[in-house]
């Protein structure tokens, strides 16, 4: 099975990096097909300020720069958006008084610091009333978030599993909003894309037994880059909740019976992504995320969760170093290149530049290169030219283990030729090759018959290739 | 004993293992860097050691469409670029002068630096004009390429108006040679001399290919033992000495033949031409240089305007003591100065460094630190492959540091020990390299300061997971440099254990299909046995 990407990215251009690292490559990547410089960095270099959070950087610290002007970048969020704005964004309460102070809507609560006592936040809280949310002040990823809680019981075990199990002091409870979920990106004054989250759910077709609908929802998802290895789990706690609404894993689900699988809107943990179109955004969502956003001065872009309850929209949280790549990868809906947006927001001047989207570079080698702290900074090699012509070829004759590989990257690296070469299983050699001048590819497909002093070529067939492009050479 | 005759190498006498190379280019160039790259590495390597910031970053080149290597140090004010063992000190101008070989004779010519005495023309004059020419300067003559490289198209010693039509034909017609140069024949010892600023640095020339003899071996072994040796040397070329026809000849004129045994110490040369690639050894010859001498080599340079530094091809007559300078490389190498096979290595590196960042000058290499160095791999990936452009270079590290060579013992899975190990190294700043001497056992060389290497040992101490188990290890004092970063080295012993576990692998599969066979036929015989019965 093909997973689905967007018509501007493929498999093997994102194949091997993790998760944590495909906003840096895409955000960079985007910038350098624009004809962009594009540098990563093993530590913050001298010149930038940028803020860096969460642990292990490498491979996620990048500059792009034209020659007038040049933008640090640490994952997705660039230089533009002041460290103050992070410090903030970065504490849930602060966050929070900060948009409640300046009008905008957020839900009510108290964060409690270490000189509060576990049974002082339950007393105190057990008065706000349920249903309750409670987090750590100063998580991230949605680590120890408790949401529609209901009961002492779980409400103790939610505090003594934030303060004792994840270490934080600062216990943040706020009243829970039941409502539609929304995860947004702006930039600049604009909602750029919206995603409406919901929680796991089915729905019955008269025949499938909730076990099969729930292996047919992860077929779904393992179609999808982003979601493929984010199933819905078939744990106790899935069953107990299954329970709790009188279903068991066997039970047939009637036509159209949407049932949810757990309250939480994770996409972690099976929660579905749906991409909406401009005009399907609710106003009041537009209008509360902006409103938010103006409340930092200078915050150029970030993510928001929106919650919304009877058209009423409250802020929940403000991540200035937010992931896209829900955006970039729904379950459902169409793709938002927010990456684009983001770079037109930097360099507006490259916002009409034609861009090839085939092109790719080794991210990988990058990583590796820093990873192993030999250097401090790479370069990536600029795209020249948007005009490319490309070419599959076949050799066959003795061309294995006579040093044919070498010879042809040697060759391609004088001509300027990017590309790759690689033994095929049946003795063949297959070269990808392109380059900004037909005439210099079709230079390239005469040398291809020469081949090293040790090799003979029989033939050399040409082909089309109409798939990505990496730059430089390489033999793989 | 050594005795070294200026003249003709016909016999010079040399002990075994007569040169001293720079100690602190032992064990700290990667075999990455062997041969062309030497020059390039060590260079980059005395700026970094010093503490100034490197990188190398591969240029296309419009004019002549090609890919440069350069390389720049810079101290943050100053910053110095290199092509080769050239800087971007040197004008643009001088390097066009040194390329063009008449020009070259006419800037030495003007600033009274001796050079021999000739012309050039193209290939369209007439014979008849050029041996006019040839007789003005007076026979014996020498012809070249106006912009000849690597002593390609150079023809020595002509006597005569028919050798130098054949020869010069020979330059036009199969050379393409468009402009040639005729000179004055200067008969003496050849010297190439590298020049920094006001100061010759180093000197070499080269002796023909050779064996010496020890008085028991044959030439044969002699020769194979040396090729062996040679591929050993960061300077050397990759290529052995060849025997061709020359060398059988060149043998047979002596009264020798590849089984002959020449006496102890007898130099026995094994080809007429004197060049490193056919297999000739540079020997250092600075010693052999007057003041004077040094000079001339000196002058040359600075009569070119803009040159800084260059490597000088001077001849040198010894009995009627003088020099000529013949030309001048703008970007010479410099592994035939670093490895002479007899004398003690010029520290030519050092000269560079000190010359382009004086403020430098005696930092690094202290005594209580170890040399560091780093892969030169990922530098030659960029070159080749060209998806990076530019590489900086962690800086070289700076503090205390506790050197060890750590020795682990225990069950190791692979892959998962490297992911580990290279966590380690990034957490706690340790520079070195990890190599699998068994599943069982793995050994570290590393470096770090005092309080990380002591929380490195905690690490180690406290290991034990379902794939990674310390059961103990050996910690010992190293003194070798060390390779920044994490390096891992291939594992030749694990690669041989798991060629042999494959191989058990193997044979206990067949082992299998035996029994099995051996089990169904029994089964068979069972079968028949019944049905008789």
């Amino acid at each position: 099975m093909g997973e689905n990407f967007p018509d501007w990215l493929t498999k093997p251009m994102i194949r091997g990096i993790k998760s944590f690292n495909i906003d840096s490559y895409l955000l960079a990547l985007e910038g350098w097909r624009r004809g962009l410089n594009l540098t990563w960095y093993y530590d913050t270099p001298h010149d930038t300020d940028i803020k860096l959070i969460g642990f292990n950087p490498i491979g996620k610290i990048y500059s792009l720069s034209s020659e007038d002007k040049k933008h640090y970048f640490y994952r997705s969020r660039g230089d533009k958006v002041p460290n103050k704005a992070v410090d903030i964004a970065s504490s849930k309460d602060e966050t929070k008084q900060h948009l409640a102070s300046n009008g905008v809507n957020v839900p009510s609560g108290k964060n409690f610091d270490s000189s509060f006592t576990s049974e002082e936040i339950i007393n105190e809280s057990l008065s706000m009333g349920y249903p309750l949310a409670i987090k750590p002040t100063l998580g991230s990823l949605g680590n120890g978030v408790f949401t529609d809680v209901n009961s002492k019981e779980d409400l103790e075990y939610a505090v003594n599993y934030i303060r004792n199990e994840l270490d934080y002091n600062d216990v943040l409870v706020e009243q829970h909003i039941e409502g539609e979920e929304y995860r947004v990106y702006v930039v600049g004054e604009e909602v750029v894309a919206c995603t409406l989250k919901e929680a796991p759910n089915v729905i019955g077709n008269g025949t499938d037994s909730i076990n099969n609908l729930i292996e047919q929802k992860n077929e779904l998802r393992k179609q999808n880059p982003h979601l493929s290895r984010k199933l819905i789990k078939i744990d106790n706690q899935l069953k107990k909740q299954l329970d709790k609404i009188n279903y068991s894993l066997d039970s047939l689900l009637e036509s159209n019976k949407k049932i949810y699988l757990n309250t939480v809107a994770n996409t972690s943990i099976g929660g579905e992504s749906n991409n909406l179109k401009d005009e399907q955004i609710p106003s009041s969502v537009k209008h509360e995320a902006i409103k938010a956003i103006s409340v930092f001065p200078k915050l150029d872009h970030a993510g928001l969760d929106i919650i919304v309850r009877e058209n009423q929209a409250y802020v929940i949280e403000i991540n200035t170093t937010a992931s896209f790549l829900q955006h970039i990868f729904p379950l459902k809906g169409e793709p938002i290149n927010v990456c684009a947006k983001i770079i037109d927001h930097y360099y507006p001047e490259t916002k009409d530049v034609s861009i090839n989207s085939k092109v790719y570079f080794n991210y990988k080698k990058v990583s590796d290169l820093l990873k192993d702290r030999l250097v401090q900074s790479v370069e990536i090699t600029n795209l020249d030219s948007n005009n490319t012509y490309v070419k599959r070829y076949i050799i066959s004759g003795k061309v294995q283990g006579v040093g044919y590989r070498e010879w042809a990257r040697r060759e391609a690296s004088r001509s300027r030729i990017n590309g790759y070469v690689k033994n095929l299983k049946n003795g063949n050699v297959v070269v990808i090759a392109w380059t900004s001048s037909n005439e210099k590819l079709m230079e390239f497909e005469q040398k291809l018959w020469q081949g090293s002093k040790k090799s003979s070529v029989e033939q050399v067939k040409e082909l089309k290739w109409d798939k990505q492009i990496n730059v430089g050479f390489e033999i793989r | 004993m050594l005795v070294l005759k200026y003249a003709k190498n016909e016999r010079v006498y040399y002990m075994e293992d007569n040169y001293k190379w720079l100690p602190q280019l032992e064990n700290s160039i990667p075999k990455s860097a062997y041969g062309y790259g030497v020059s390039i590495y060590s260079i980059a390597l005395e700026g970094w050691r010093r503490g100034l910031q490197l990188s190398f970053s591969n240029l296309y080149h419009k004019g002549s469409q090609k890919y440069v290597l350069k390389y720049t140090l810079s101290d943050g004010n100053n910053s110095v670029s290199f092509r080769h063992t050239r800087s971007s000190k040197v004008s643009t101008k001088a390097v066009n002068i040194c390329v063009d070989k008449d020009l070259t004779k006419q800037y030495l010519k003007k600033a009274g630096v001796p050079t021999p005495e000739g012309k050039a023309f193209d290939k369209g004059t007439d014979f008849t004009e050029l041996n006019k020419i040839a007789h003005e300067i007076g026979y014996p003559v020498t012809i070249k390429p106006v912009d000849g490289k690597g002593g390609k198209g150079v023809f020595g010693n002509i006597n005569s108006d028919h050798d130098l039509n054949e020869s010069i034909k020979y330059l036009i017609e199969d050379l393409g040679s468009e402009n040639i140069i005729i000179e004055k024949y200067i008969t003496g010892e050849d010297y190439r001399v590298f020049v920094v600023g006001e100061k010759a640095v180093g000197a070499f020339r080269r002796l023909p290919a050779n064996v010496v003899g020890n008085g028991t071996d044959t030439i044969e072994k002699l020769l194979a033992d040396k090729n062996a040796k040679r591929v050993e040397i960061p300077g050397m070329y990759k290529k052995p000495i060849t025997i061709t026809r020359e060398v059988h000849k060149m043998l047979r004129s002596k009264g020798y033949t590849m089984k002959s045994v020449p006496s102890k110490g007898e130099f026995v040369a094994l080809k007429t031409k004197n060049n490193v690639s056919s297999g000739g050894d540079p020997i250092e010859a600075s010693h052999e240089l007057t003041e004077e001498m040094k000079n001339i080599a000196v002058n040359a340079v600075k009569a070119v305007p803009g040159l800084v530094q260059a490597g000088v091809d001077l001849i040198v007559n010894h009995d009627e003591n003088y020099g000529v300078v013949l030309e001048m490389n703008s970007k010479p190498s410099i592994r035939n100065h670093l490895y002479p096979m007899i004398g003690e290595a010029p520290d030519i590196p050092k000269e560079l460094i000190d010359y382009y960042f004086p403020e430098t000058i005696n930092k690094g290499y202290v005594s209580d630190k170890p040399l560091f160095y780093f892969e030169y791999d990922p530098v030659k990936q960029l070159v080749l492959e060209n998806n990076v452009k530019e590489l900086l270079i962690s800086n070289h590290p700076t503090g205390a540091f506790i050197v060890k060579k750590i020795h682990l013992l225990g069950s190791f899975k692979e892959d998962i020990t490297i992911n580990w190990l290279k966590k380690l190294f990034n957490r706690y700043k340790l520079h070195g390299s990890v190599e699998f001497l068994k599943t069982t056992s793995v050994e570290l060389k590393i470096t770090a300061n005092e309080e990380n290497y002591n929380e490195f040992i905690m690490e180690l101490t406290n290991k034990k997971s379902k794939n990674i188990i310390v059961e103990s290890f050996e910690i010992e004092d190293y003194n070798e440099p060390i390779s920044i970063g994490f390096n891992l080295k291939e594992s030749k012993a694990l690669v041989k254990e798991n060629k042999n576990l494959k191989k058990q692998l193997e044979k206990n599969r067949k082992e299998l299909n035996k029994l099995k066979q051996q089990y169904s036929k029994k089964r068979i015989l069972k079968f028949l046995k019944i049905n008789k019965e």
